[in-house]
């Protein structure tokens, strides 16, 4: 026999909620008490257990969408036996119909038992029959692609045909999606570039790094790069700021919570790490792997995720040379650092092989200007060009 | 100059968090007892859990979890006679059970059906209280009556951090200790009112300290140590009952999951906080070590009894889904015993709104 578990109202008065991850496929055999889905309510990320066990026939839809409170979420073939265990009142409900009434009934493909009569003395009516019809299509309607599971609705649902596929915007591609249309359409971007002779700083690293195998730990260049930009950013406040359109103003920050740009497979994320400027490369080095890693677990913490004041994007070695960052909005700056090529280079009157690096500082004009803007830029390469400076940091 | 150190209260704690205490004073308990009470903990941990699956099921509503709170619950329960009275609000549902409330019973309360509202007649469980503080007077004014009567029963009164902020809660003691009745206000200060955290719902260091004000007695006790809690609540009981008048007793806690089932905790709490006191203060793992380590409960005796419990939440749910859910005409079938004209147009307009709504 068919179970349809139905989205309960698991709020106070909600109306519907977004299945966020499921935890069983089609054709999976599941336990009564056992989690099923993961789903987004307007007020919490709850986890749903199916009441009955049994064999899932068909689950709401793809991950992403909403489902209304009332409307299916998965449908289950229980066994004859656990049936017989898990509602033993239900099995001797006595139907009083009429013959012609029982009739329609099989050839509407309707369990009679299930519909409620509202004829004389609870007498199961031709009407009856058409409402629950009327309610079954359209309680059955979200379902109905997955439960023709290899037919073409199923093919219609993912978007697939012969010359192209249509793939939702949904969850986090869709608050990238959002995020960076707000931002581009509202603050006014310019990009500047320039390239640092980061020579000094490859030999360190390296140094370091080998010597930080032994912990472990993975030294990229980025906790120098979040050290620089912390070092400018306090000489520079008006780039570690925000603005506030309902009031106007300019907020600028007294902390320096650095956000890092970070892939994942589902898309960027911009986990933030917090009072960078008081931590030590050894320290961020083993934050930014934590972080980075939890972002591919899907694992970071909403208070992982808010928070930053200025954000830097690395867009490593396969990334070019230069790029033209989105700011990460409301915050006034982003910078991108590139890849690290060794180039040939004028110093003094001679051409001499240096480690380059590119850098991109986005700001919006709004609030910067080109020149604050360049010093700022200046200041960082220095610090990169010259990392003993960092050592004046060390307490 | 005001010094609130001075009003320094030492946590009363028997067992730590690794089940390690003073052996003297834990060997004054039977094997017996601790056997009883860890069960009672346990089942109280399945149901609470189950609880809560059984909501995201839709066969139950709104569920006020109490899980992180049980020693608190269980251990006081077990301190009190069968006949004391408690006054207990949406969250004391481990310490109803402890004290006879069938569970059937409350699947039905869970369901919104009426009768789910009635205590059996012979348990001296007032009716489970949603408004905050408010049975505090209702406590107050049973341990009166008793005391008017000279019958022996204690009146329990179960709160929280966030009632102690209400007018009722200062009437109550105050009251309580001017005409010195056999009341304990036993507060389970489980760190937040909904999303408030306790530092913003009180300057005072301490709830217990409040009781220096009425001019009673205050204790300040582990919540998360059953035995703590049985033996401060059982000193408490023992002096009310002789004339003692009421005490006030904070009962240090943790409440692991959400306010409600409505609730998301991650977004005013730090997850690593709730994580800690999951990870290091649970109230039954420090018990059940203790038990292990005195060679009375084992890994299969757990099993055995958490299959056993699971089997009696089944039970009692499917007796209760019997009954059917609670419905709008059935509220208002109760109003008065012979129903005014109004009311009955109301109860014809909510059966034609049920009707209409399944039928759709």
């Amino acid at each position: 026999m068919r179970y349809e578990f139905k989205l309960p109202d698991i709020g106070e008065g909600l109306h519907e909620a977004e299945i966020v991850r499921w935890f069983i496929q089609e054709g999976d055999e599941v336990a009564a008490d056992q989690p099923i889905a993961e789903i987004q309510t307007d007020k919490a990320m709850v986890e749903m257990t199916t009441p009955v066990a049994g064999k899932v026939v068909a689950l709401a839809g793809p991950e992403g969408m909403t489902v209304k409170v009332g409307e299916p979420l998965i449908i289950l073939e229980q066994q004859k036996a656990a049936i017989a265990e898990s509602r033993p009142a239900q099995q001797k409900k006595r139907v009083i119909a009429a013959p012609s009434v029982r009739k329609r009934a099989r050839e509407m493909g309707i369990p009679i038992e299930e519909v409620e009569g509202t004829g004389e003395g609870g007498r199961v009516t031709l009407a009856d029959l058409e409402r629950y019809a009327k309610a079954r299509e359209s309680a059955l309607e979200p379902v109905a692609p997955a439960l023709e599971a290899a037919g073409r609705k199923m093919d219609r649902r993912h978007g697939i045909t012969e010359h192209e596929e249509r793939i939702p915007i949904r969850g986090l591609r869709k608050k990238i999606a959002e995020k960076m249309v707000k931002s581009a359409y509202t603050a006014p971007h310019v990009t500047g570039m320039d390239e640092i002779d980061v020579t000094k700083l490859v030999e360190i690293r390296a140094s370091l790094a080998k010597q930080l195998e032994a912990e472990a730990i993975k030294l990229t260049y980025l906790p120098f790069v979040i050290k620089a930009v912390t070092r400018a950013l306090k000489e520079y406040p008006l780039l570690n700021a925000a603005i506030d359109e309902k009031t106007n103003e300019i907020v600028l920050k007294k902390q320096y919570h650095i956000g890092i740009a970070t892939a994942t497979k589902e898309g960027l994320v911009v986990p933030v790490i917090k009072h960078a400027d008081q931590k030590s490369i050894h320290d961020l080095a083993v934050e930014i792997a934590e972080l980075s890693e939890k972002a591919r677990r899907h694992a970071l913490r909403i208070d992982e995720l808010q928070g930053s004041t200025f954000t830097i994007t690395n867009t490593g070695a396969n990334g070019g040379w230069f790029a033209t960052p989105i700011i990460n909005y409301p915050e006034v700056a982003i910078l991108g650092i590139h890849a690290i090529k060794r180039k040939p280079v004028v110093i003094g009157e001679e051409i001499v092989i240096r480690d380059m690096m590119g850098m991109s500082l986005t700001f919006d004009h709004r609030v910067i200007d080109g020149e604050p803007a360049g010093r700022f830029m200046r200041a960082v390469s220095h610090i990169l060009e010259h990392p003993e400076q960092l050592l004046l940091d060390v307490r | 100059m005001f010094d609130q150190d001075q009003l320094q209260f030492e946590m009363v704690q028997l067992l730590d968090e690794n089940g390690n205490g003073d052996e003297k004073t834990l060997a004054s308990f039977s094997d017996e007892f601790l056997v009883a009470l860890y069960r009672w903990m346990r089942k109280a941990r399945v149901i609470d859990e189950r609880l809560l699956k059984m909501q995201r099921q839709g066969r139950i509503g709104t569920y006020a979890p109490f899980g992180g709170q049980e020693a608190a619950q269980i251990g006081s329960v077990f301190a009190l006679e069968s006949n004391d009275w408690i006054f207990p609000t949406y969250r004391e549902i481990a310490a109803c059970l402890a004290h006879g409330l069938p569970l059937a019973q409350i699947f039905r309360y869970l369901r919104g059906h009426l009768s789910g509202g009635r205590t059996p007649e012979h348990l001296n469980i007032f009716p489970i209280q949603i408004i905050i503080g408010a049975q505090t007077l209702h406590a107050t004014g049973c341990a009166w009556a008793t005391k008017l009567k000279g019958e022996t029963q204690v009146s329990v009164c179960y709160f929280g951090d966030g009632a102690t902020s209400q007018g009722d809660f200062h009437e109550a003691l105050n009251f309580a200790s001017v005409y010195q009745v056999p009341v304990i206000f036993f507060c389970q200060n489980n760190q937040y009112a909904i999303s408030v955290p306790v530092h913003k719902q009180t300057a005072s260091r301490t709830i217990a300290q409040k009781a220096v004000a009425y001019g009673m007695k205050g204790v300040l006790v582990d919540g998360n140590d059953a035995l703590a809690v049985y033996k401060t609540v059982k000193e408490a009981a023992d002096a009310a009952r002789n004339g003692g008048g009421p005490v006030l007793i904070e009962a240090f806690t943790y409440r692991l999951g959400p306010h409600t089932t409505s609730d998301d905790p991650a977004k005013y709490r730090n997850a690593e906080e709730a994580e800690k006191w999951r990870q290091k203060k649970d109230p039954l793992h420090r018990l059940r070590v203790f038990l292990e380590k005195r060679g009375i409960w084992t890994e299969g005796e757990e099993e055995e009894w958490v299959a056993q419990v699971n089997g009696e939440v089944t039970a009692a749910y499917e007796e209760a889904a019997a009954d059917g859910s609670g419905s709008i005409v059935d509220a208002l079938s109760c109003v008065y015993g012979k129903p005014s004209k109004l009311l009955q147009e109301q109860k014809q307009e909510a059966a034609r709104r049920k009707q209409g709504k399944e039928g759709k």
